[in-house]
């Protein structure tokens, strides 16, 4: 049943100007997992989460988020973002940025003052309320970009590359927190191309070239691979033929 | 010598971006063809309308201006008012009194330069036949001719004319400066709210700010509206801070309203903060953003209204129709030094509102690029 999915991808093709960057993609994602979508770099994966964001159009087939299609408004509602580049406002502190996206989903102005002190404790900047986001670490700017992505309580959070350049500390504290938020009932699909990371996900979506080689739990692809490592395992898959679009 | 290194690094990175590569040589060659295409319009005759006037002297002056002789005076200062003609020469004996508009310098210097010729030819003339009169009736005296005298010779009496100009708006000390002020307060205006604009929201653009606010459920026209409506505080502010600064400190002209000049400037603001914005998704980063300036910015002051285009060709009057400048520049001047209100300004006011309106129109669609909803 469509609806049962958090996302629904059907022949999905992307491209810009006479490059295609997915050439045909199909695959459904269920509610309540975290699915990681591994590759190398310029393999696709941020431009498959912009097209399921719906920030990114594609020339054909068709995306829902929780049976609503994508774009549209509805599906945006359920979505959490956090974008690979930050994308914050290096002026304004991280209360500003927490009370604009609570304002802009929808939320009146002292519930969107809870919800960012609620956040700004969860990712440990509470202590950090005064200063603005130009003298933010690295770290820190990730640590907002996830409060910003989870501000409307999302059931479908999209991370493009959560951890790149944070260290492992905070990386462990990220991924403790997906697990989390999976437990509350929330869907992620997060990209990476960090093995170990992947290794945490519930299922593994492997892309190469804009192309989907593998689709499995972790245990189903070293087994379907016969390999022992997850890097093993994606070199096997990306070595046989791609799938053909239908 | 690692300079070169570096400079071969610039020029292929130049090399790589067409577009600076075509404006690099195609800028200057438009901007140096638009100021040959002012400069070069010939110099206009201006328009005289002629009330009791002689009919040699209206020849002479033909030579110098478009004459138009009429009756009633009334009439023609109606005309003038109207800015159908250039000047009203009526002439009663002895005196010629020359009504001109008085707010385009280079008007009512053609006009003064053609009335001085032309006054300085006809006296000349009436001397000249003075003269011969005077020689032919002491000729005839001195051969005794049949019903000649000595008294019909007389006293030679040379022509007295005095001229003197009126002017229905600005003075004989209106400078070339005080005429072209207000449209300056426009272009800067127009300018700096531009250059902020477009710039400010490319940088939106190129961190992200932009498709990570796409990427929430708010609509594309609610964004243009929310980026014109934050920038337009600012722009309000500057807007206001000029316009008081060239009333207030420099004495710029200001015969009329100066709550009327600034709601035109401040819809002149808008089509700029609007178009801003609109050319910064056809940007990819600030030097792009600069390089309208000789393509958007420069043929609007040369065609707005800075110089007299009378002669100039028809697609300069077509060009100057499609700038938002051209109708701030005309309503400024109407209400700044000729005074008028509201209702002789409100089509450039109706003008400059529609292409706030298309302008936001269009930013919404560019966005597009982005998002299909």
């Amino acid at each position: 049943m469509q609806a049962g999915y958090a996302i629904q991808i059907t022949g999905l093709q992307v491209g810009y100007g006479r490059q295609v960057v997915l050439p045909c993609l199909n695959v459904a994602i269920p509610r309540g997992r975290i699915v990681g979508v591994l590759g190398p770099s310029g393999s696709g994966k941020t431009t498959l989460v912009k097209a399921i964001m719906g920030i990114t159009p594609f020339q054909a087939g068709s995306v829902t988020v929780f049976g609503q299609p994508v774009p549209s408004l509805s599906a945006m509602a359920a979505i959490g973002y956090m974008a690979q580049n930050d994308a914050l406002y290096d002026d304004l502190t991280a209360t500003d940025h927490l009370l604009f996206y609570a304002r802009l989903s929808g939320m009146r102005t002292a519930a969107a003052r809870v919800r960012a002190k609620e956040l700004l404790n969860f990712v440990g900047l509470d202590k950090e309320t005064g200063k603005s986001i130009r003298d933010f670490s690295g770290g820190m700017r990730r640590r907002l970009s996830l409060a910003i992505a989870l501000v409307n309580h999302p059931p479908l959070l999209m991370l493009d590359e959560p951890t790149v350049g944070i260290d492992p500390v905070l990386r462990r504290k990220f991924w403790d927190e997906f697990t989390a938020l999976k437990a509350s009932g929330c869907t992620l699909l997060a990209t990476t191309h960090v093995m170990d990371e992947a290794a945490r996900c519930d299922r593994l979506l492997m892309i190469r070239e804009g192309r989907l080689i593998a689709d499995g739990s972790v245990s189903e692809l070293l087994s379907l691979s016969g390999t022992a490592t997850l890097e093993d395992a994606f070199l096997h898959f990306s070595g046989e033929a791609a799938k053909e679009c239908d | 010598m690692r300079s070169f290194i570096v400079a071969g690094r610039v020029a292929r990175q130049i090399l790589k971006d067409r577009r600076t590569m075509a404006l690099m040589f195609v800028a200057p060659l438009l901007v140096l063809f638009l100021l040959y295409t002012v400069l070069n319009t010939p110099v206009m005759k201006p328009r005289i309308t002629t009330v009791s006037l002689p009919a040699e002297w209206t020849t002479v002056l033909s030579q110098e201006a478009e004459t138009t002789p009429a009756s009633d005076l009334n009439a023609a200062l109606q005309t003038l008012k109207a800015r159908n003609t250039d000047a009203v020469a009526v002439y009663a004996e002895p005196n010629l009194t020359v009504y001109v508009e008085g707010t385009e310098a280079s008007v009512t210097m053609s006009v003064q330069k053609a009335v001085a010729s032309a006054t300085a030819t006809y006296t000349r003339k009436q001397t000249v036949e003075d003269v011969r009169a005077q020689v032919q009736a002491l000729l005839a005296h001195a051969s005794g001719a049949q019903g000649a005298s000595a008294a019909s010779a007389g006293e030679l009496t040379l022509p007295q004319v005095g001229v003197s100009f009126t002017y229905l708006n600005g003075s004989a000390d209106t400078s070339a400066f005080d005429g072209i002020s207000p449209l300056l307060m426009g272009f800067f205006i127009f300018f700096f709210v531009f250059l902020l604009a477009g710039v400010a929201f490319l940088r939106e653009r190129t961190t992200g700010t932009l498709e990570r606010l796409l990427a929430t459920p708010v609509k594309r026209c609610e964004i243009v509206l929310g980026y014109f409506l934050g920038f337009g505080v600012f722009v309000c502010l500057q807007t206001l801070m000029v316009q008081a600064y060239m009333v207030g400190l420099l004495k710029v002209t200001l015969k009329g309203d100066f709550a009327l000049v600034m709601l035109i400037n401040l819809l002149l603001a808008a089509g700029s903060l609007s178009l801003g914005t609109l050319l910064s998704a056809f940007a990819r980063n600030e030097l792009q953003m600069f390089q309208f300036i000789p393509i958007v910015i420069v043929p609007q002051v040369l065609f707005c209204g800075l110089f007299n285009l009378r002669g100039a060709p028809a697609w300069v009057s077509w060009l100057s129709a499609a700038f938002p400048l051209t109708y701030a520049s005309n309503a400024l001047n109407d209400v700044a030094l000729r005074g008028l209100g509201f209702s002789s300004i409100w089509p450039d006011l109706l003008v400059l509102l529609g292409y706030v309106v298309v302008f936001l129109v269009l930013n919404t669609l560019a966005l597009k690029k982005y998002r299909r909803i």
